[in-house]
């Protein structure tokens, strides 16, 4: 069983690399599939064009990709855990909604970027998102305990709240819908290196959070109060992973946008592929995700180039039969 | 750590009930003012009708709930002041319907027996033995490789019972371990939980539905009826037609061969219906 679990590490670390350097390859400027692979070995290989276009123009933005996806997966399979719930999702804790309203004000108020440098819309997305994510838990909260039916609909009801003032919003914002709309749908093309540094140290940060409490999300697989007589904290373990997933969706969801379906799906697909152990199926959800970020982006900006599709719509387009085969392939065993 | 206490003096009291008073948010009070005592060693059987509270009693005694007033106390501490992880090393509980949400096979769930007494990451080689060794005594081994979710209810319970042992705690509670199982598997379930206190000198308290099987395998019964104890004693002492009548509604033929008592149900005496 655990040498399987590794393998399956291997093999989605192998996967993640494959993906990499497709992205690399295919883009307005077409560089041969196996002179980047060369290049992982030997930098001597490529043009000196090759490698600019590399390493200045795709390099970045695959690794944007990776960071989303992966936080984005690994926030979904923790939410999932210790809600002991397969609907739930990284959007589930109101991050979405909230990151929306922050960043759809600072489209439509046309707010000057931060510090003369940094764009001021993923800075107010990420607030907006920790402000939603805290008054879905302090509205969830019953004298320190959080039940999680609490907190799945206050989740949705604040969720639909914000959602009411980011349709008032849009309606108002006249010439710039478009922009607001883009951001909605998600994109990696538009984001700047500081928001790939944020992303990481989130992912990071909340991962190891997640992974070092993998014997405990285990043991809540029982139920919670099945989990509590085996000795686990319940309550502040809840705390850690919805904070620490949380943080990781923020960070994600300000820097691309909102990218649906990945965070429900990725970590369902490596689950039925490697069993609900967390300590080997985290580090796989991490890796897919990214991979699978990475591959959707890749289609996204190439299938009608030079037109960019929105890569959210990507995701579910391609993501909802790919997840309907492993589920149908499940249910017939 | 360990497990074989006992010895020859008097027994020690393991679980003690000091006026416990609960109530299910606004509701009327569940149980008021119980009190109530479980020794090292002994067999308790939790009886009672419908609505009276006993799950709710073996939820406040693991510390599953906290009580109004009253205190439920653990060797000597009151549970309240303890962590789950002080609490987990002294007793193990076995809920009414176990429901595994994630695939696990059961060697796994086994294993998550000794989370408490692990590193919390990391199953060291002695755990995973132990947690075989809990599933021979429970006659799961046969099971260890296969996924909780296609086990039976009977299967089920049993791993259940074999995680619970992994814990290595000396008291043992069980929610109505038997409750939707058929015969033959009740019977399995209660001749293990005998065999296992005997051997291992476990503290069990259970919840039960069946009178008999309870009259057979129980060293103490204990009957909730309106919020308290209203009998506590052995079988004998307890399953009384007089008792049966008051408690549970029923007329009964009690007849006291062999190992307990026997309980013949005749007819309900519950005409205002």
């Amino acid at each position: 069983m655990r040498y399987r679990g590794l393998l399956f590490i291997a093999l989605s670390l192998l996967l993640l690399l494959l993906s990499a350097a497709i992205a690399a390859s295919f883009g307005s400027v077409h560089i041969p599939f196996g002179s980047v692979c060369r290049g992982f070995f030997s930098l001597d290989v490529l043009t000196e064009a090759e490698r600019v276009i590399i390493f200045d123009l795709r390099l970045p933005r695959i690794a944007l990709a990776f960071g989303v996806g992966a936080a984005l997966s690994l926030s979904g399979c923790g939410l999932q855990s210790i809600l002991r719930n397969p609907l739930a999702d990284p959007y589930i804790v109101g991050t979405s909604s909230g990151a929306c309203l922050g960043a759809a004000l600072a489209i439509v108020w046309h707010v000057p970027p931060l510090f003369g440098v940094c764009s001021a819309v993923p800075v107010l997305a990420f607030a907006g998102a920790v402000l939603a994510m805290g008054a879905v838990y302090f509205l969830a909260k019953v004298n320190n305990v959080l039940p999680v039916e609490n907190f799945l609909l206050s989740g949705v009801i604040v969720g639909s709240f914000i959602g009411a003032l980011v349709s008032f919003l849009m309606t108002a914002a006249g010439s710039d819908l478009h922009r607001v709309i883009l951001w909605m749908v998600g994109t990696l093309g538009q984001s700047e290196p500081a928001s790939v540094w944020m992303v990481f140290s989130y992912l990071l940060a909340g991962g190891l959070v997640l992974w070092l409490n993998s014997g405990a999300l285990n043991v809540m697989g029982m139920g919670e109060e099945k989990a509590q007589t085996l000795g686990v904290n319940v309550e502040r373990l809840k705390l850690a992973v919805i904070a620490a997933c949380s943080l990781m969706t923020a960070a994600a969801v300000s820097a691309a946008g909102m990218i649906g379906f990945l965070g429900l799906v990725v970590p369902h697909v490596s689950r039925s592929l490697i069993g609900p152990e967390h300590r080997i199926l985290l580090p796989a959800a991490l890796l897919n995700g990214g991979a699978f970020l990475i591959l959707a982006d890749t289609l996204a900006r190439t299938a009608v180039s030079p037109q960019e599709l929105p890569v959210g719509a990507v995701t579910a387009l391609c993501g909802a039969p790919f997840f309907f085969w492993v589920m149908h392939r499940k249910m017939k065993n | 750590m360990s497990t074989e206490t006992g010895g020859g003096e008097a027994p020690k009291t393991a679980l003690q009930a000091l006026s416990l008073s609960y109530a299910y948010g606004g509701g009327p009070l569940i149980l008021d003012g119980l009190s109530a005592e479980i020794r090292a060693g002994e067999f308790v059987g939790i009886l009672g009708t419908n609505g009276t509270g006993k799950s709710t009693f073996l939820r406040l005694m693991a510390g599953l709930l906290r009580p109004r007033s009253g205190k439920a106390v653990l060797k000597g501490r009151d549970i309240a002041s303890l962590s789950r992880r002080q609490i987990a090393c002294e007793l193990a509980f076995v809920p009414q319907e176990p429901s595994v949400w994630l695939p696990f096979t059961c060697r796994e769930v086994v294993s998550m027996g000794r989370y408490v007494r692990s590193s919390g990451w990391k199953y060291s080689a002695e755990d995973l033995e132990i947690a075989e060794r809990c599933m021979r005594e429970t006659r799961t081994l046969e099971l260890a490789d296969r996924r909780v979710c296609e086990l039976s209810g009977g299967e089920l319970q049993r791993v259940c019972i074999a995680q619970a042992l992994a814990q290595e705690t000396e008291i043992l509670m069980l929610d109505e371990p038997t409750s939707h199982l058929d015969i033959s598997f009740q019977l399995d379930i209660m001749e293990l939980l005998a065999e296992l206190q005997r051997r291992r000198n476990l503290t069990v308290a259970a919840v039960l539905h069946d009178l008999n099987l309870a009259a057979q395998f129980c060293s103490r019964l204990l009957i909730l009826n309106g919020g308290g104890v209203f009998a506590d004693g052995s079988p004998a002492e307890v399953l009384t037609s007089d008792n049966l009548r008051r408690v549970f509604k029923v007329e009964a033929d009690i007849s006291s061969e062999g190992a307990g008592p026997r309980i013949w149900l005749r007819s309900s005496s519950r005409s205002e219906f």
